[in-house]
């Protein structure tokens, strides 16, 4: 097996061993910024079957090498730090779907799958797997097992710990393990055991997914609410009435402000034809408007101020505006915009045509004012794309990142209010509500700020920083669980506190399946190679 | 080698006050089997043994009833457990190292203790994505973590109502039950034989309804129950097949559609588990990680 390794592909050359330093870390751009040294792996391997897996493990083991698993490296937290010594184990090649039984509802396929490709041979045979998350196109089956990951459709489809069925993979020992639900030796307990586990445990190979008939009809639509707590009981009025949305997203005043105005409709239920997975790429082309972001929205502001008339200047001012929080989020609270609620529904044109009107005045009498259909099919069209347009904050000189939480419903309000008020001189916030279930939801909190160069207090790093510091300190002050489905990595390794039996399992669990500590070292609090 | 202790031997107060004795019949080489800890069981209406938080749809439950006497004290007080009766009257702490899908299906959070005695903390927000589960830690032939306290999903019964239909054959009831989960509307789904039952509100209970089922009696529905379980094996949801071969033996197929997880219920559990020390426990799992059928089919 050892010899094995001498034909995976592999490299040292500095340009490939660049291209897995890091995963998409807010931090670490402000660290290139900085012009601070990116640190290197000594090598990445490509395996292309779980046996080059094994080698690649066992080699590792051998040279006491840290060994880091990386699926697309989209991960938002610092999940993927490989040392100088630590080789990388990149799963792209990993990408073939072994099986698809759709009489008995599930599909195998191997790690390194990006999640767009899997969906897509799904759909092109009528199956859905109903796993949306907005990296979508840039993130492997792999990852998100690793790490958790919710789509925008969780409340219908679940999480993906929801659709997991089986894990295979290789432990640190080099032995390659295999967990299913109806497997009575581990059961479904073992399979919850590895799934986000981020790498520590073992490198996943292959999973086994459970998936669903496409859904041949939807409805999407838009409602606003007077208060944020009038949308947070309508939702969960929602979920606990059992009329488990596709979606279900309310948006904070401020985020609602970003989406413009859209007057109150009386238009008719509507339902189209196509589910909401079909609805992702055909209907997603570059003619659209796009959406406004926080940057465009403070651009936008100071334009109105008429203070500058070069759009140059303009963003120069929204840069500083960056660094300076407290001002920007003086001019961004004229933003007065009512939460606004995306809900839908998937199904058939006649069952959607009962369940619909059925849920609207469940939220009317909650509160809602209707929006019509133009809100919801407006979402759908832009649902992945403002991930991918961060970086016009960083151009500027300023930095944006986002923090996932979860919490029982009664705390949801108070702790968004609270990281607000924590977070008011640091940065500007915005949050939406998009993963509920009968007892709480996610928060989704996006910060955004500035700072200058150096490793001053004004500095962007040092602001950056307690801009995490104080968001971390609320959210556990709240009760809530810091990460919800973007997994711990490095950027909440300090909101993850762990009772003493919870580092004694987790430390037990490392010993048995990576006694030398070689994979990913550092992640959820488990100790590094030799520690 | 441990030796293996099968006779009820510790009786106990509660949780914290067996780690004792756990640790020496471990200090004597012996491994004791869960069914030698016997705990003495409070009362389900005494004060704190049910506490329902009515916000968010939960119940915090001492973990050492059982859960016939949680579901009847719940439906007491105007709720249901996500999850049809009968079941055998096994403490809560018990059944779920032996039915795994009680812990999916039910358990949201808990107090918990390590085999060792540790307190675990099992989060209180739904869903988290902080590290590996720990309440399926509960689960398994060697736990890794005891279960004192439990927060478990609830159902007010003015949101839900049971409807039970005959679908006059296995392959239709298993295609109804299949549909009903994969719609993830209803509350509960438990199908025994060709009938199917569907524990929904009003809006949702309509999706068991295929256009040939005959409705059925509550009472009737249930008469012929077989055995009350105390064990479960978790299968894929959508799997037909499994699940009429499951109903076709006589066996009680059961799921909760909000987690699409679906199991087979068993009168009896395939093992005993074993309470040994977490790092003990830890490696039975990863042995059982290694050896398992698929790993060594796939071994050259």
């Amino acid at each position: 097996m050892l010899d094995l390794v001498k034909s995976v592909p592999s490299s040292q050359d500095p340009i490939d061993c660049r291209m897995v330093a890091h995963d998409l870390w807010p931090r670490r751009f402000l660290e290139r910024r900085e012009e601070m040294a990116v640190t290197l792996p000594s090598r990445v391997f490509w395996p292309r079957s779980d046996d080059e897996v094994r080698a690649v493990v066992l080699a590792a083991r051998v040279e006491r090498r840290p060994l880091v698993p990386f699926g697309a490296g989209s991960g938002v937290c610092g999940g993927i730090t490989p040392g100088t010594l630590a080789w990388v184990l990149d799963l792209k090649r990993l990408d073939r779907i072994l099986e698809l039984d759709g009489e008995r509802g599930h599909v195998v396929v191997e790690a390194g799958m990006i999640g767009e490709r899997l969906e897509e041979f799904l759909n092109s045979r009528g199956y859905t797997l109903g796993h949306f998350p907005s990296s979508i196109y840039c993130s492997t089956v792999g990852g998100w097992v690793a790490t958790r990951s919710a789509g925008q459709l969780s409340s219908r489809y679940g999480k993906i710990e929801d659709m997991v069925l089986a894990v295979s993979g290789v432990d640190g020992r080099g032995e390659a393990i295999h967990a299913a639900i109806d497997d009575p030796d581990t059961g479904p307990g073992a399979v919850q055991l590895l799934v986000g586990s981020e790498g520590a445990l073992c490198v996943i190979t292959r999973v086994k997914l459970r998936i669903l008939p496409l859904a041949t009809h939807r409805f999407v639509r838009g409602v606003s609410f007077p208060t944020l707590e009038q949308g947070l009981t309508a939702m969960r009025a929602v979920l606990q009435g059992g009329h488990a949305p596709a979606v279900l997203r309310l948006y904070d005043p401020l985020d609602s402000a970003l989406a413009g105005a859209t007057a109150t409709s009386t238009e008719p239920l509507r339902v189209h034809a196509g589910g909401l997975a079909r609805a992702r790429v055909e209907d997603s082309g570059p003619h659209d408007a796009e959406e406004p972001t926080l940057f465009d929205a403070l651009v936008r502001r100071v334009e109105e101020l008429a203070v500058f008339s070069r759009p140059r200047a303009t963003r120069a001012v929204v840069g500083e505006l960056l660094g300076r929080p407290g001002i920007a989020n003086s001019i961004l609270d004229r933003f007065d915009g009512k939460p606004r609620l995306i809900v839908g529904l998937e199904g058939d044109a006649d069952g959607l045509l009962q369940r619909g009107p059925q849920l609207l005045q469940l939220l009317h009498a909650h509160g809602a004012t209707d929006l019509g259909d133009a809100p919801g099919e407006k979402w759908l069209r832009h649902r992945h794309r403002v991930s991918y347009r961060m970086s016009k904050a960083f151009a500027v000189g300023g930095w944006v990142d986002t923090c996932e939480v979860a919490c029982g419903w009664g705390e949801v309000a108070p702790l968004y209010r609270a990281v607000r008020e924590a977070l008011r001189d640091t940065a500007v916030v915005l949050c939406h509500f998009s993963h509920a279930y009968h007892d709480g939801c996610s928060l989704y909190f996006t910060f955004a700020g500035g700072g200058s160069t150096g490793s001053g207090p004004r500095g962007s790093l040092t602001r950056y920083d307690l801009c995490w510091e104080r968001a971390l300190t609320t959210i556990r002050r709240h009760g809530a669980v810091v990460a919800h489905h973007h997994g711990v990595g490095r950027s909440k390794l300090k909101g993850l506190r762990l009772a003493d039996g919870n580092r004694a399992v987790l430390m037990a669990l490392k010993r048995a399946l990576d006694p030398d500590a070689i994979l990913n070292p550092g992640v959820l609090g488990l100790p590094a190679q030799g520690a | 080698m441990n030796r293996s202790v099968a006779r009820p031997r510790v009786v106990v107060d509660d949780l914290a006050a067996a780690v004792e004795p756990l640790r020496l019949a471990r200090f004597r080489g012996e491994a004791l089997v869960a069914s030698a800890l016997r705990l003495r069981a409070p009362s389900a209406t005494s004060e704190g043994a049910i506490a329902i938080d009515a916000d968010n749809g939960l119940a915090d439950v001492d973990a050492r009833l059982s859960l016939r006497a949680i579901g009847d004290a719940l439906a007491a007080r105007g709720w249901w457990l996500p999850l049809l009766r009968p079941w055998a009257a096994v403490p809560l702490w018990r059944l779920v190292m032996d039915a795994p899908f009680v812990v999916d299906a039910l358990v949201q959070r808990g107090v918990l203790l390590s085999v060792d005695g540790d307190a675990v903390d099992a989060p209180r927000a739904p869903r988290h994505a902080a590290g590996p589960s720990m309440v399926h830690a509960l689960c398994g032939p060697t736990p890794l973590s005891l279960v004192v306290r439990a927060t478990l999903r609830v159902v007010p019964r003015t949101h839900a109502h049971l409807v039970v239909t005959d679908h006059g054959s296995v392959a239709a009831a298993s295609a109804a039950f299949v549909a009903v989960t994969s719609a993830a509307r209803a509350v509960a789904v438990d199908a025994f034989g060709t009938r199917v039952a569907v524990l929904a509100a009003e809006h949702a209970a309509d999706a068991v309804d295929d256009g040939h089922s005959l409705p059925v009696e509550r009472g009737a529905a249930w008469g012929t129950m077989p055995a009350r379980a105390r064990a479960s094996v978790s299968i894929a949801p959508g799997d037909r097949a499994a699940i009429g071969r499951a109903l076709l033996a006589g066996r009680r197929v059961v799921a909760v559609p909000f987690m699409q997880r679906a199991a087979v219920l068993q009168s009896r559990p395939s093992t005993t588990p074993r309470l040994v020390d977490v790092p003990a426990a830890a490696a039975a799992l990863a042995a059982a990680l290694t050896e398992n059928k698929a790993v060594k089919k796939e071994r050259p």
